[in-house]
């Protein structure tokens, strides 16, 4: 059977600067894995790979075994992304950007589905409000409610802790755990607490390569950051 | 083809959404173009038949300007909101994301060319409402949009883009206000189809090259 997402040897250059260095990657359906890495180590560059806005300079990216490059548009209404931040155009209400959203992933009932979502990310009474208005908690909710509007098979979050404080941080998880609890999940993060709570498989990468990749088992908040500071050799 | 459009047609609604909201570009700009004509109303005191002769000319330096303005912000809502990957995420082409920002770019030009036109012909006393001209004005307000939008998704992420838009972009789009300014003139002079007939075909000519190579290499644009 083959994998959700398989990255083969993928490189990523910029210029002279070279961010992935053939970078191999295998996820399978329903685990939630969690990238970390200092700064510049190609977090977000992989992410935005495997969302297919930005094309790797080598390798190959398989979405349930059908190559991205071949059949993006396909591929790309199964992926969901959100960064810190929600893509959302500030001078739009909360409902006309997901109207806007729902028109691009060619929704068949958008109404119901945006109705749903602003309910599950407590946005429904500010659904008239410009997205100027809200707090950064606020709109990194509309964010994922724009992420998952099309009820995508996978996630990608590209450190959307960012900016949040803790409390939005568990609203945040909480509604990604339970609006699909098998839903396929990668995410990267400085925030050690929320990866030990969110994770069930960890990656540090480290100038553009993988140098750990291990299930979570039972690690602790404090026994990831020892983790964290012995492989990368430095603080996050 | 029916996701493309559908695509298209929600990214130009989505623009001029935005531009209701604020009235940023089409205010600025219509004030620009409507300021041009009064600028050069008081310049030239000339007779009706130099006018006929200038007044195509005049017309399309106020378009031009007052569009490039227009296409200065047509990418700026997704650099300032940081949308264009939440776009570039979404399952459509490249391409439709292209001919939406064209499309809104289109609407745009045409509201500036509804209010502009009518002043030209107050101000310099000329039959610019002939059919032929309003028909060759909008054949190439497509290959202005066309090479545009294109130009301004290149210089969004450049620090002077400003300056940049009109410095890729004018000498691209001369042939096309050349031939848009000698067919009006020809016009207004009292030419026929017959007259115009190659400035005519250069101008079709420009719109389906400039809009079919963008279109194509719209992607590499916006991907790297």
């Amino acid at each position: 059977m083959s994998h959700v997402i398989e990255c083969q040897k993928i490189s990523k250059r910029f210029g002279g600067n070279q961010v992935l260095k053939d970078l191999d990657l295998t996820v399978d359906a329903g685990e939630s894995v969690a990238i970390l890495g200092p700064n510049g180590t190609g977090k977000s560059t992989l992410i935005r790979i495997l969302a297919s806005v930005m094309r790797q300079s080598e390798g190959k990216v398989l979405i349930n075994g059908s190559e991205m490059k071949d059949e993006a548009f396909a591929l790309r209404s199964q992926i969901g992304l959100l960064s810190h931040t929600g893509y959302l155009y500030t001078s739009l209400s909360a409902e006309e950007n997901l109207k806007f959203y729902a028109e691009m992933y060619s929704l068949k009932d958008p109404e119901k589905r945006i109705a749903e979502l602003l309910e599950k990310v407590g946005l429904r009474t500010r659904r008239f409000d410009r997205v100027a208005t809200f707090s950064r908690g606020m709109s990194q909710r509309l964010g994922l409610a724009r992420a998952l509007l099309h009820s995508p098979k996978i996630l990608l979050l590209d450190e959307p802790e960012t900016g949040l404080d803790q409390e939005g941080l568990d609203l945040l998880w909480s509604i990604i755990k339970t609006d699909d609890p098998d839903r396929t999940v990668v995410f990267t993060s400085h925030n050690f607490k929320s990866t030990v709570q969110a994770c069930s498989r960890l990656i540090i990468l480290k100038k553009g390569k993988i140098v750990y990749d291990a299930p979570k088992g039972d690690l602790t908040e404090d026994g990831l950051q020892a983790l964290y500071h012995d492989v990368t050799g430095g603080k996050s | 083809m029916k996701t493309f459009w559908k695509a298209a047609f929600a990214i130009a609604k989505k623009d001029i959404l935005l531009e209701l909201r604020s009235k940023e570009i089409i205010s600025s700009v219509l004030l620009f173009a409507v300021l041009t004509l009064v600028i050069f109303h008081f310049a030239f005191t000339a007779d009706h038949e130099t006018m006929t002769q200038i007044a195509p000319g005049m017309l399309w330096v106020a378009f031009s300007f007052s569009g490039i303005l227009s296409l200065n912000r047509a990418f700026i809502p997704e650099k300032e909101d940081n949308c264009m990957e939440g776009l570039l995420s979404c399952p459509v082409g490249r391409e439709a994301i292209y001919m939406g920002k064209c499309l809104g770019s289109f609407i745009f030009m045409l509201i500036v060319e509804a209010v502009v036109i009518p002043v030209c012909a107050m101000l310099f006393n000329v039959d610019v409402f002939n059919p032929m001209i309003i028909f060759i004005t909008l054949l190439a307000t497509v290959g202005f949009v066309s090479v545009g939008i294109i130009f301004s998704a290149l210089s969004v992420n450049t620090r002077a883009r400003e300056m940049v838009l009109p410095i890729l972009f004018l000498p691209i789009i001369v042939p096309i206000i050349i031939c848009a300014v000698s067919s009006s003139s020809a016009i207004l002079a009292g030419g026929t189809f017959e007259d115009i007939k190659q400035y005519f075909l250069i101008i079709v000519a420009f719109d389906v090259i400039f809009f079919t190579v963008p279109l194509m290499i719209f992607k590499y644009v916006v991907e790297e």
